[in-house]
């Protein structure tokens, strides 16, 4: 048999698809529920007749006293119950997702086997073309039954830990404790990521579980925890989210509000999805996808989510981009699919391991015309919010991981504000289409990070390369070629032959920074170019910022 | 040595009855749903299904076994009380055979022989 005969062999699908739990799986989830509810309303019930907490129990009649004991012994169960039904609602959520996936690869593969057994492709390019389809959905088909065992791995080892009646007492003695917990956990994140760190690699494993269980939300959004952590956290309240709003969604009970934040919670789920199944360039592995940050409510419904790609706790080369004005949480789709490519990229550049998140914890401007985009509060904000998280991925891993920040376009800004008031630990920047990095930011050096490790990209057409804020400083290599370019009067030449009037946008966004700066009395004092002295920096800094903030509403 | 004494009327013990057997329901019900959640555990995978069978076999014996425990102190409740009763009754026909006449009380009263003080709710209810 010649090579090209080879090649031509009609191809059948050799990955074998497992099989997909029905949806009838999920009638588990319901009893374990109803079960847990019972048992928890037992033990309240059971509780108010029993001894007090606090009660002296010199003669042990506490100890004795058989309601206590049952009241007790109910809300222990009933505690150790609550570890299994929250793997197990995650589970059914995640085969949900799968479960449509598996019904299409099911369809495709049987057409695929019945092509490859009948006698009807003789056709060396239709047998090209199925044996390429066969090719991917071998492919795919081990991509879903690697996703499938992710499922089952994060499931199993959760209902082990609570299966006996020492990891029981264990899970509800922390539970008793969660008050306290919650007290300490909030004293940690008023101290900063390091305390929290701290605090959280010195908690029992039943301790841990329990505030994971008590208060998700809280863990989702702190800083200093484990990346792992967080995301548990995080997928526990988009499943919650989900399975309440399309529930109301079924009943006919949705409100326009409601039905807002499932259409944000959905893109979450989609972006998640979809870098949950992606599969590592060099390993073939599942890349492994965290959700970092995940607050549909935040901002104004805006949102707040970061994703990440790889695995921020152990990766050796950590990047945080952070995008731009326009972008919200619907957005997460394409952020995360941006984070994957870089994490490709990186991946198929050089050895070590990456982990590449998309963050948009910071309210970005609506647009260009939304006055917010012309002051830089929402940067200087994002800007503590973007230090702090900084902070809480160095603080939250042993090792050091080599720190990438990128931003890009008002995200630059607001990486300019991170690095320049709050000075994470940062090793290189990268702003890609800035209009600047903030008020102090005058040379790359002002970025607190190592010569060298400063990168400019831009577009020689992206009009923002003019743009500036009151305040709004760039770095020194960028204001020396801009001052060569006779920008000014090209752009009141009226609309570009080519790119037609894409520099008018760039007056309109000056306009009203002119506006601004005649208002505050600082016009003419803005020099690009000029080298000011640090303290008249921030002599003008503590004038303008202020009035700024007024001049531009209380949404800037 | 003082012996402990508790203040409880028939009548109490009969109403701390309920308290049990309400929870007894309620515990019987859930380790039920667990077990009828043990028989679907196969529909989630056999890679899944050992460890969530221990998991359900575990909280459905444990709930099970507080029912059947819970019932019994129910049945035990309202046996002291009916015995109690029974006590009282066959107390007081002596007592009243004893008593000189004037302190004789009327056929049919009972007695408490626990003591003087309004009966106390074992639970700490206000009866």
């Amino acid at each position: 048999m010649t090579a090209t005969e080879t090649e031509l062999a009609v191809a059948a699908p050799s990955a074998v698809l497992e099989d997909c739990p029905p949806p009838s799986a999920r009638s588990v989830v319901t009893a374990v529920r109803t079960a847990h509810r019972i048992m928890a309303t037992s033990a309240e019930d059971a509780g108010r007749h029993s001894a007090p907490p606090q009660w002296d129990d010199e003669h042990g009649e506490r100890a004795t006293h058989l309601m206590t004991a049952t009241a007790d012994g109910v809300r222990t169960d009933a505690a150790a119950l609550t570890v299994g039904l929250g793997a197990l609602e995650e589970f059914c959520d995640r085969l949900d997702v799968l479960r449509p996936e598996h019904e299409s690869l099911t369809t495709r593969r049987a057409a695929l086997v019945r092509a490859a057994s009948s006698s009807t492709l003789t056709d060396p390019d239709a047998i090209r073309t199925h044996n390429h389809a066969v090719e991917v959905l071998d492919t795919a088909v081990r991509d879903w039954n690697r996703r499938l065992h992710a499922a089952e791995d994060r499931l199993v080892p959760a209902l082990a830990s609570a299966d006996t009646v020492a990891e029981a007492v264990s899970i509800a003695r922390a539970a008793d404790d969660v008050t306290d917990l919650r007290h300490d956990l909030t004293t940690a994140v008023e101290q900063g990521p390091t305390a929290v760190a701290v605090l959280w690699a010195g908690l029992a494993p039943a301790a841990r579980e329990a505030l994971l269980a008590a208060v998700p939300t809280v863990l989702g959004r702190t800083d200093g925890l484990p990346a792992s952590v967080r995301d548990q956290a995080n997928r526990l309240v988009l499943g919650d989210d989900l399975r309440d709003l399309r529930g109301a969604r079924q009943d006919g009970t949705l409100t326009d509000a409601q039905r807002d934040l499932l259409e944000r919670a959905e893109a979450v789920e989609q972006a998640l999805a979809r870098a949950d199944r992606y599969v590592d360039p060099r390993t073939g592995d599942l890349a492994g996808a965290q959700l970092y940050v995940y607050d549909p409510r935040k901002f104004g419904g805006d949102g707040a989510v970061a994703i990440a790609v790889g695995d921020l706790d152990t990766a050796e080369h950590v990047a945080t981009r952070v995008p731009g004005i326009t972008t919200d949480i619907l957005d997460t789709p394409t952020l995360t699919q941006e984070a994957t490519n870089l994490y490709e990229s990186a991946r198929t550049a050089g050895p070590g391991t990456v982990a590449s998140m998309a963050w948009l914890d910071y309210d970005a401007p609506d647009a260009a015309w939304d006055p917010a985009t012309l002051t830089e509060g929402r940067a200087e904000d994002g800007g503590r919010r973007l230090a702090d998280a900084l902070d809480g991925l160095r603080a939250s891993r042993p090792d050091p991981a080599h720190l990438t920040v990128i931003g890009h376009s008002y995200g630059s800004t607001t990486v300019g504000y991170a690095l320049s008031e709050h000075d994470p630990d940062v090793d290189d920047v990268v702003v890609a289409g800035s209009p600047g990095l903030g008020a102090d930011v005058d040379r790359a050096g002002d970025l607190g990070v190592d010569a060298g490790h400063v990168y400019v990209a831009r577009n020689s057409r992206d009009p923002r390369r003019d743009a500036r804020r009151p305040g709004g400083g760039q770095p020194r290599q960028r204001r020396r070629r801009a001052r060569r370019r006779p920008q000014r009067g090209r752009l009141r030449r009226g609309p570009h032959p080519r790119r037609g009037h894409r520099p008018r946008r760039v007056r309109e966004l000056r306009r009203p920074q002119q506006v601004l700066r005649a208002r505050l009395g600082v016009a003419g004092q803005h020099r690009p170019g000029r080298r000011r002295s640090r303290r008249r920096r921030h002599a003008r800094a503590a004038l303008v910022r202020p009035v700024v903030g007024r001049a531009a509403g209380p949404g800037a | 040595m003082n012996r402990p004494e508790i203040d409880a009327s028939p009548a109490a013990l009969r109403r701390a009855a309920p308290l049990w057997e309400s929870l007894a329901d309620d515990l019987g019900t859930a380790g039920r749903r667990l077990t009828g959640a043990h028989d679907a555990s196969a529909t989630l995978g056999p890679r899944v299904q050992p460890a969530l069978d221990r998991f359900l076999e575990q909280w459905g014996t444990s709930a099970r076994r507080r029912s059947r425990q819970a019932r019994g102190h129910g049945e035990q409740l309202r046996e002291m009380s009916r015995t109690y009763t029974a006590l009282d009754l066959s107390t007081a026909d002596e007592l009243r055979s004893l008593l000189p006449w004037p302190s004789t009380p009327s056929p049919g009263t009972p007695l408490t022989l626990l003591g003087t003080s309004t009966p106390q709710d074992p639970f700490g209810r206000t009866p």
